[in-house]
């Protein structure tokens, strides 16, 4: 399997010197649903920011072949699809329609087949209603599923999400999931929602301190008490009611 | 009128009603403000929406007001210095009824479409535009900020301290909105952004259009040709 993305030995250190990541080092495969999970604090935003080149610290980070430098991020920001914790940060366009033109009239798409797959994508994430909506009055379901439809529609090779259902209800965060696993694709999501990372991830990067803790399948990693523990983290309920201790 | 004629227009009309009434006398300040009494009139605004848009320049405009009647005694203004400061007030008036119907038809949006379509400096269209799509967000963070201070200082009542708290809490919402930007930028480079703000065409003109344009023109101009 080829790799989509790859960091090798990255550290980072914030203005003033505090260490954010220590000499993080794996990489994401093609196809694969990544979890990246860790405490408040532990680094997970920040070495995601690194993988299309919003921050920049020691060590290498590749999306396919090509390393991340100036010189191509812009041909590698069109290969990342990056959805922020906020959709507020994200959704800035007076529409929803052209909040997801944004990026496709950026990437000099034609403006009517910008358009026509703007639409098809938004009725696919059930907003075919709310095209002339403006943002600020979509739920937060709404919202992150509008962030979500712009950046699917670059057809990105890996999609990178952080803290999808956080202020989610369970209802929006059950079609986040749902949408989620129909889209497919390679992606890496940091989350605090073990229930959620149980559902949709494969594999498991666990950051504690800004350095890699563990790193393994997933529900294996999530069924580990005692490291989870040790890291500010608790065994989700979905992996006590799998294994019959609920 | 709202949505319903062409921002482009109205822009032109506006700034046209604006620069004629910055040079005009009674008379033809008179016209302008039959004018923007017909125009409000159709654009079906209430006179309350239009009060509360008024309201936060009320005690400029008083001031204003206040400040070239005192003055006044130095202008050279025929039939006496009060008629001249009058005249000043009338002014501003007319500019300001002018500008509040334009903003109260036209949503920001329109307007940044409108002012690239009459190629209009790139920069301002885009401060513009990010400014108007704040500007709700900041608002409703000041909002939830006096939310907290009300919860949090509901027994605090020392003028004193409330000041001080107050006068911090000023500056936060400029903090705030700093960090926001640095937020919305990074999302915005992570989508792609390569300095272009993609902006809607706007469409050809209608008989609405031409109607709107063609009476507001001819009464501008007349106004110039008849009335001083």
């Amino acid at each position: 399997m080829s790799s989509v993305l790859s960091f090798s030995r990255v550290s980072y250190e914030y203005p003033g010197g505090r260490a954010a990541l220590r000499d993080v080092s794996f990489s994401v495969e093609a196809g694969e649903s990544l979890a990246l999970i860790g405490p408040s604090g532990a680094g997970k935003t920040t070495l995601l920011l690194h993988a299309n080149g919003l921050l920049r610290g020691r060590g290498e980070v590749r999306v396919g072949e090509e390393p991340v430098s100036r010189e191509n991020i812009s041909r590698i920001r069109a290969r990342i699809g990056f959805v922020f914790q906020d959709p507020n940060d994200q959704i800035f366009m007076p529409t929803v329609i052209e909040d997801v033109l944004f990026g496709p009239l950026n990437a000099g798409w034609e403006r009517p087949a910008a358009v026509e797959r703007a639409a098809q994508i938004l009725e696919s994430f059930g907003l075919g209603g709310e095209l002339e909506t403006s943002p600020d009055r979509l739920s937060l379901g709404q919202k992150k599923k509008a962030a979500l439809a712009g950046v699917m529609i670059m057809d990105p090779a890996l999609v990178i999400l952080d803290e999808p259902t956080a202020n989610l209800d369970p209802g929006s965060r059950r079609r986040l999931i749902g949408d989620l696993g129909r889209l497919g694709g390679t992606r890496i999501s940091a989350s605090h929602d073990l229930d959620f990372v149980w559902e949709t991830c494969r594999r498991a990067v666990l950051l504690d301190k800004g350095a890699v803790v563990a790193d393994g399948d997933c529900r294996e990693l999530l069924r580990d008490g005692e490291l989870l523990e040790a890291h500010g983290l608790e065994v989700p309920l979905s992996a006590r009611l799998a294994d019959g201790k609920e | 009128m709202k949505g319903r004629v062409d921002p482009r227009l109205k822009v032109l009309v506006f700034a046209a009603a604006a620069v004629t009434a910055a040079f005009s006398g009674f008379a033809r300040l008179g016209a302008l403000a039959f004018l923007c009494l017909v125009l409000h009139a159709i654009a079906g605004i209430s006179l309350r929406k239009l009060w509360l848009r008024i309201l936060p320049v009320v005690p400029l405009l008083l001031f204003l007001s206040v400040t070239l009647i005192i003055a006044g005694h130095r202008g050279p203004g025929r039939g006496g210095e009060l008629l001249h400061s009058g005249l000043m007030a009338s002014r501003t008036f007319v500019i300001l009824w002018a500008l509040l119907l334009f903003s109260a038809t036209t949503p920001p949006p329109e307007l940044v479409r409108a002012l690239a379509a009459l190629r209009c400096p790139r920069p301002a269209t885009d401060i513009l535009f990010f400014s108007s799509r704040y500007q709700r967000l900041l608002v409703r963070e000041a909002e939830r900020m006096r939310q907290a201070l009300a919860v949090r200082a509901a027994a605090n009542r020392k003028a004193l301290l409330k000041a001080r708290v107050l006068s911090r809490l000023l500056s936060r919402p400029v903090d705030k909105a700093f960090e926001r930007s640095e937020r919305i930028h990074a999302a915005m480079l992570a989508r792609g952004w390569a300095g272009r703000l993609p902006v809607r065409p706007l469409g050809r003109f209608s008989l609405r259009d031409a109607l709107f344009a063609g009476f507001a023109g001819a009464w501008i101009s007349a106004s110039w040709m008849f009335l001083r």
